[in-house]
């Protein structure tokens, strides 16, 4: 039960991503008849999940949403702004229901209410046949899928203001089809033994005709009954001809088979054969059928939940996880309160349980991923073969072989990559509503924009990037965008615009969140940062360095704190998250028009592309994504400065000038007199500032796997991590962006206290 | 001693009653007791039948003996197995079910 109970929570995660994505849209304009039913069936698919877990809360919250998603569906009011802002809320507070069901916590009710009641309200202003039409398709759909629910339904009053249910559980009706179903079905005498009965089964089909709002005709062909002296009581004689109404579909008939397939013969065949079925049958059957059986005492006790016969109305997905034991709560006596408490407790001590983390991966992936793992065993084997022959062509076919071995494991890896690779449209759908609340917390009004959500990357990437994100966006709302009196004034539209962004660049992601606010007041910045003792008072820094302030532990320029933000611990939070991921934040800011930040981050945190290079006698690796160039300089195109460094100019570009070894103090030799011939690498930070590091060799381009010095020894300057060569040799990755600013730093020769915060 | 209604005309005793729960753990004894009317030549007195399954309907449309009184319930079992009409005709046989 735990395990399915998992199922659902994640189905209902991709139905509130679903829920959210559709809402969008409508939001954005897009009011087709596919968006608007990809809404109601992602809250209708949670709601038949939550029930048949007996998920209360859920159900009777979800159970008011889909009302009046259903008001939009049948067009009786139009998602207007206001509309769809209102489902945009209830939305948040369902997706707080799941979560308080996975074990989470508990939403107040006060905020379920308030949605309870705009949700109704929208309902209502729909029109004042809400309570009637509604109501009277529904008495002939009768929702047997949901029949533990309605139940459940009685004493809801308690805790919300009285709602007029009308047990619409909008069923889907299937297309009628032009012909009706005829269904041939005899019991074997095994079908009997199991201690079922040919009755449930007419029943079942009973009840999915009445959902769509026919009956069945029945005739019993008893042409094989034996006279009473030769009949062996429990052997089956009898076998049933029934035509159902057009609008039943296939699916659902299969169904009402689904348990008893192994034990009958049946088939189900559309059509019109309405005029063969005997006259005499008064039409009746149907609706006595399922009195009877409400009121039967219950002759299954045993086998209660064998037929599934309610059940094939349910959206596919939740019909293929939860089969309800529907025939349980055919046969309680009407009223009785007795629904389904087994699965209940049980559900409710698995939502206690921490969640599992599990991924859910296409299976294609998963295919290539054996494909080429089959592969791989083939090439270990041609290996193992050609490495006993010792022959020259032997020795030469054994290189190819490896070297191909090299590729098939590169595929390997970009393979497993691709299973852990998750869209950031999770994460990503999940900060409009940081976007919303922020909004309505602050009173302004701002529409953010997503764009590349499908972008994928690492699934420990995609959880922790939430945080930063939330912060950010925050900050961006709070900060960045200016109060809608003050947008006016200077001439912008009323509604501010956050856009948030995600695209691979050159084997990293890039996220930005881009605000056309007011921009970084960098003065104000300045002083803050010097009123709170981050920065002396005669400090120099360039643009990019007042920016880069706001990260600083400490600094909040709000001038007071809100709810928020303001309290100066979110950016420099943000700055570490980002920074323990192996990203960095870039900021640019045009004052008036609005700022940028930009998170660069690794696509994975275990592999990179690196260059083996040689410095001081130390092999080391740099990230080839930070490598714009290499080349050997010439002596003129390089100056000294007075304080003993020197810079170079390449094409016109002058940038700082790093002999790598002495910059990490591994050179025991002084420095050369001539740099001419050295060979050097143009590296650059995210910032886009660049610097040439002086190295003694070029050795490899090669992959390497990352291995935290952090956490196996100690944070070293100028070093991010470490690995392990293929001679066994461990290895140092520079940290790239740490040794440029760290340069540009010498060449600004700004106060020195300033600069380690600003180098990490 | 005479059934009330449409008891039928062969009808000399009284009904044999029937259990309420008709199910397949009863057909035996369904069976026996249905068998025994028709020894008898007595009806068989549906009314305090609860509940009748695929089995035991067999039973009873076999034997072709009429069903005094039939309960709401029976009607409706009848009426879902697509049977009524060996309801409404008392006197039916099992030669002309079987034809």
């Amino acid at each position: 039960m735990d395990d399915i109970l998992q199922i659902f929570f994640q189905e209902c995660d991709e139905q509130l991503q679903e829920l959210e994505r559709g809402l969008s849209a409508l939001s954005d304009g897009e009011s087709e008849h596919e968006t608007v039913n990809a809404v109601f069936r992602a809250v209708h698919s949670i709601k038949g999940g939550a029930a048949s877990f007996g998920l209360d809360n859920l159900v009777r919250f979800s159970h008011v949403f889909e009302n009046s998603l259903d008001g939009l569906r049948s067009g009786r009011f139009a998602p207007t702004h206001d509309v769809v802002k209102t489902f945009l809320k209830a939305m948040d507070v369902l997706s707080d229901l799941v979560n308080e069901a996975r074990g989470g916590a508990a939403v107040d009710p006060t905020r379920v209410a308030e949605s309870h009641a705009e949700l109704a309200a929208i309902n209502r202003t729909g029109g004042d046949h809400d309570g009637t039409a509604s109501a009277a398709t529904t008495e002939d759909v009768i929702p047997v899928d949901f029949s533990p629910v309605p139940i459940d339904f009685e004493p809801v009053t308690a805790d919300f203001e009285p709602i007029p249910f009308d047990f619409d559980f909008g069923e889907e009706k299937p297309a009628p089809a032009a012909a009706a179903l005829r269904v041939t079905f005899h019991p074997h005498d095994a079908l009997y033994e199991r201690g079922d009965d040919a009755r449930n089964i007419l029943i079942g089909l009973a009840d999915i005709a009445r959902e769509c709002g026919g009956e069945i005709q029945t005739s019993c062909d008893w042409s094989a009954l034996p006279p009473l002296a030769d009949l062996v009581p429990d052997k089956s004689y009898l076998t049933w001809h029934i035509v159902l109404p057009p609008e039943v579909s296939e699916e659902s008939t299969n169904a009402v088979f689904d348990w008893v397939s192994e034990d009958c013969d049946f088939s189900i065949v559309r059509e019109s054969t309405e005029d063969e079925i005997p006259p005499e049958q008064d039409g009746g059957q149907a609706e006595p059928a399922e009195t009877e059986a409400a009121a039967a005492p219950p002759p299954e006790e045993e086998r209660a939940a064998e037929p599934p016969a309610p059940e094939p109305a349910l959206p596919p997905p939740v019909e293929a996880l939860f089969p309800m034991p529907v025939a349980a709560a055919l046969d309680l006596p009407p009223g009785s309160t007795a629904t389904p408490p087994p699965v209940t407790g049980a559900a409710q001590a698995a939502a206690r349980k921490p969640e599992q983390a599990s991924i859910r991966v296409d299976l294609h992936r998963i295919d290539d991923l054996m494909d080429l793992v089959g592969e791989l065993v083939i090439a270990q084997a041609a290996i193992e073969s050609l490495s006993r022959r010792t022959d020259a062509a032997g020795q030469h076919e054994l290189v190819q072989s490896i070297s191909s071995m090299q590729s098939l494991t590169r595929d390997i890896q970009d393979a497993v990559m691709a299973v852990r690779a998750q869209p950031v449209r999770a994460v990503f759908q999940r900060m409009q509503r940081v976007v919303r609340e922020a909004c309505s917390m602050t009173g302004k009004d701002i529409v953010l924009t997503l764009e590349g959500e499908d972008t994928e990357v690492d699934r420990t990437l995609v959880e922790k990037l939430t945080d930063p994100l939330t912060h950010m966006l925050r900050n961006a709302v709070d900060h960045g965008i200016e109060s809608t009196e003050a947008r006016i004034a200077a001439g912008k539209p009323a509604e501010g615009h956050i856009v948030l962004s995600a695209e691979h660049r050159s084997g990293r992601i890039l996220i930005t969140i881009k605000d056309d606010g007011a921009g970084i007041n960098r003065q104000r910045v300045f002083e803050t940062a010097v009123k709170r003792g981050i920065i002396p008072p005669n400090a120099v820094l360039s643009d990019d360095e007042i920016n880069n302030l706001i990260f600083m532990p400490g600094f909040s320029t709000a001038a007071t704190v809100s709810n928020l933000s303001g309290r100066g611990v979110g950016m420099d939070v943000v700055k570490q998250a980002i920074q323990s991921l192996g990203g960095r934040i870039t900021i640019s800011s045009t004052p008036g028009k609005g700022t940028t930040f930009g998170f660069s981050l690794p696509l994975t945190l275990a592999i990179l592309d690196g260059m083996l290079i040689v410095a001081g006698g130390s092999t080391m690796v740099i990230p080839i994504s930070s490598i714009i160039e290499t080349m050997i300089v010439k002596q003129s195109d390089i100056y000294a400065l007075p304080d003993g460094s020197n810079v170079i100019s390449i094409r016109g570009d002058c940038m700082p000038l790093i002999p790598l070894a002495t910059a990490l103090k591994l050179s025991d030799a002084p420095p050369r007199d001539s740099l001419d011939a050295s060979i050097i690498l143009v590296v650059e930070n995210e910032s886009g500032a660049r610097a040439a590091l002086i190295v003694d060799e070029i050795r490899d381009q090669t992959q390497v796997v990352i291995k935290s010095i952090e956490s196996n020894y100690r944070q070293i300057f100028g070093v991010s991590a470490a690995t392990i060569l293929g001679d066994g040799s461990v290895s140092l990755i520079l940290d790239v962006s740490a040794l440029v600013a760290s340069a540009i730093g010498h060449i600004d020769s700004k106060p020195s206290n300033t600069r380690p915060e600003l180098a990490a | 001693m005479i059934a009330e209604d449409e008891a039928g005309p062969t009808l000399s005793i009284a009904p044999v009653p029937l259990p309420e729960r008709l199910d397949t753990a009863a057909v035996e004894a369904l069976k026996d007791l249905v068998a025994q009317a028709e020894a008898e030549g007595s009806a068989l007195d549906a009314s305090g039948i609860a509940y009748i399954g695929g089995l035991c309907l067999q039973v009873l449309l076999a034997s072709g003996r009429p069903l005094v009184a039939p309960s709401e319930k029976v009607r409706e079992a009848f009426a879902l197995f697509g049977v009524s009409e060996f309801l409404s005709e008392p006197s039916t046989s099992s030669s002309e079910l079987s034809a």
